[in-house]
């Protein structure tokens, strides 16, 4: 790891890592634990000081640097774990599900610093069961079933990103148009009077069938295309093992 | 890398003191003082002995209770609750870890045993002020007697054997069994001398054999219980005192290589 064997102290020096179920010693705050990991790191006086601040207004618990950590919530446990993984502005962030606990504006805060790091050169490897984040996030991505490496590569080469089909929803068409539609369509959903979800095929164009509704009065609302997603891939990772029990996780990398 | 010793050192005191284990001074004062009192009806310098008696007693149980209870926590509850990961991942060797919970504690029992013989001078000093002839009543030995450093000297050594002993458990076993092995050793400490006699006792030699092994292998901690002899004025030199704390801290250092070498083997996982 970062060209020494992983348990050696350089290598320590440069990684970061946030437990997945971070327990601290909480009858330090949330300050004094960051001093104590900072000094471990070596930073001292002024330089630990700003250090610390800093991270502690990063992750938004600086109005509560002061108290202990036992009456911390998880996802407030969650965000001191975090700062304490960048104690020492690491080259390589391991993080063992960093969304867990959090609710949704702390989620959409870790997720800005998960790709803040990235664009400050670091390496972010996070294990993740909330499969969206792993795509919005990911550069990289593998799947790990039963605690068997699945698969594993880029998420483009995974997901290839080629549209498998296209749906669209329109209103007040009349069941004479539906059947204009004939075979194109794969799928229609009826939502409300007249208003339907249509499911057609990528070899479908789609210009021509929504000229065609509409030349029938059927009026256009939306038309969207159809991608695979990381979790129809899991999905079909997981059940082309017949064997696997049914919880898997994702490990991507940011 | 002192640093990091230093570090995880001053955090187990900090948290010693955080959970209150300092208290133990405050019934340690509140006992002094009553015993004072209630005893100060008896003679003229029998009731001086006694309060030294007391106050050595004490002071060896509530840090017997202290070296044992935070000893057998020590690593155990690191490893229980998880936070011993995030330590490790930290540029911090287990030997590191191990020798800095040591000093911590080290450190506890050193500020208990100095706040309380610091509170037995001053209690044995207030009797003196009150009762003016009590200087010459005690004959055996002196009110104010400095031979009782030595005895705190002593047990403090003591102490730090009792923490070795635990923290060793501490690393591959729970705080109860640890508990028990620890006050159990310190229990057979005390007999330990029985042990290097057993061949004469007993007809088998083999049984001798086992008794002398035992006898270097486990901790002889009697030798450290000098309570006695200071109370009665008797001379303890400062050569005993210097090789029994000399024994003690071999002891403890070897404690505390076993404890780091079952550590640095453990997979955590």
């Amino acid at each position: 790891m970062l060209g020494k064997p992983p348990g050696h102290p350089d290598v320590r020096r440069r990684v970061g890592y946030l437990p997945e179920a971070p327990y601290f010693y909480d009858y330090l705050s949330a300050e004094e634990l960051l001093n104590y990991f900072a000094g471990l790191f070596g930073l001292r006086g002024a330089a630990r000081t700003a250090r610390v601040s800093s991270l502690l207004d990063r992750v938004g618990i600086a109005g509560e640097r002061r108290l202990p950590l036992r009456k911390f919530s998880k996802g407030m446990l969650q965000r001191v774990g975090l700062a304490q993984a960048l104690l020492n502005e690491p080259e390589l962030v391991f993080l063992d599900e960093p969304m867990s606990g959090l609710d949704p504006l702390g989620r959409r805060d870790v997720r800005a610093l998960i790709l803040e790091l990235r664009d400050r050169g670091c390496t972010v490897f996070f294990s993740s069961h909330i499969l969206s984040d792993a795509e919005a996030l990911c550069s990289r991505v593998a799947i790990v079933v039963g605690g068997q490496l699945v698969t594993s590569g880029r998420l483009s080469d995974i997901l290839a990103f080629e549209v498998s089909g296209w749906e669209l929803v329109m209103t007040d068409l009349q069941p004479a148009a539906l059947e204009s539609l004939g075979s194109a369509a794969r799928k229609v959903t009826r939502i409300s009077e007249g208003r339907y979800t249509i499911e057609v095929g990528p070899e479908a164009e789609p210009e021509r069938l929504v000229g065609g509704l509409r030349s029938r009065g059927g009026r256009f609302v939306s038309l969207n295309p159809v991608r695979t997603t990381l979790e129809d891939y899991f999905v079909q990772q997981v059940e082309a093992r017949k064997t696997a029990p049914p919880a898997g996780r994702v490990m991507p990398e940011g | 890398m002192g640093r990091v010793i230093g570090l995880v050192a001053y955090h187990v005191f900090k948290e010693s003191v955080r959970d209150k284990v300092l208290y133990n001074l405050v019934l340690f004062a509140v006992l002094m003082i009553g015993a004072s009192y209630l005893i100060g009806q008896l003679t003229a310098g029998q009731d001086v002995k006694i309060i030294k008696d007391l106050g050595l007693a004490a002071s060896s149980v509530f840090g017997l209770f202290i070296a044992v209870f935070i000893g057998v926590g020590l690593v155990w509850k690191e490893v229980d609750r998880r936070s011993v990961y995030n330590l490790l991942v930290k540029p911090v060797r287990r030997y590191e870890f191990i020798v800095g919970k040591f000093l911590g504690l080290a450190l506890t029992l050193a500020v208990n045993i100095a706040v309380m013989a610091a509170a037995l001078y001053a209690v044995l000093g207030l009797m003196t002020w009150l009762q003016p002839g009590l200087g010459k009543a005690a004959v055996e030995a002196p009110v104010m007697d400095p031979q009782l450093l030595k005895a705190f000297a002593l047990l403090y050594v003591q102490l730090l054997v009792v923490t070795s002993v635990a923290l060793f458990f501490s690393t591959f076993s729970g705080p109860m069994l640890s508990a028990a092995f620890t006050f159990g050793l310190y229990i057979v400490g005390h007999f330990n001398a029985d042990l290097a006699h057993f061949d004469s006792v007993v007809k088998s030699q083999a049984a001798g054999w086992l008794g002398k092994a035992l006898y270097y292998a486990l901790p002889n901690l009697a030798p450290f219980d000098v309570k006695a002899a200071v109370v009665h004025g008797q001379p303890v030199s400062a050569t005993y005192v210097a090789l029994t704390s000399g024994y003690g801290l071999l002891y403890a250092g070897a404690m505390i290589t076993l404890a780091v070498i079952v550590f640095s083997r453990r997979d955590f996982k």
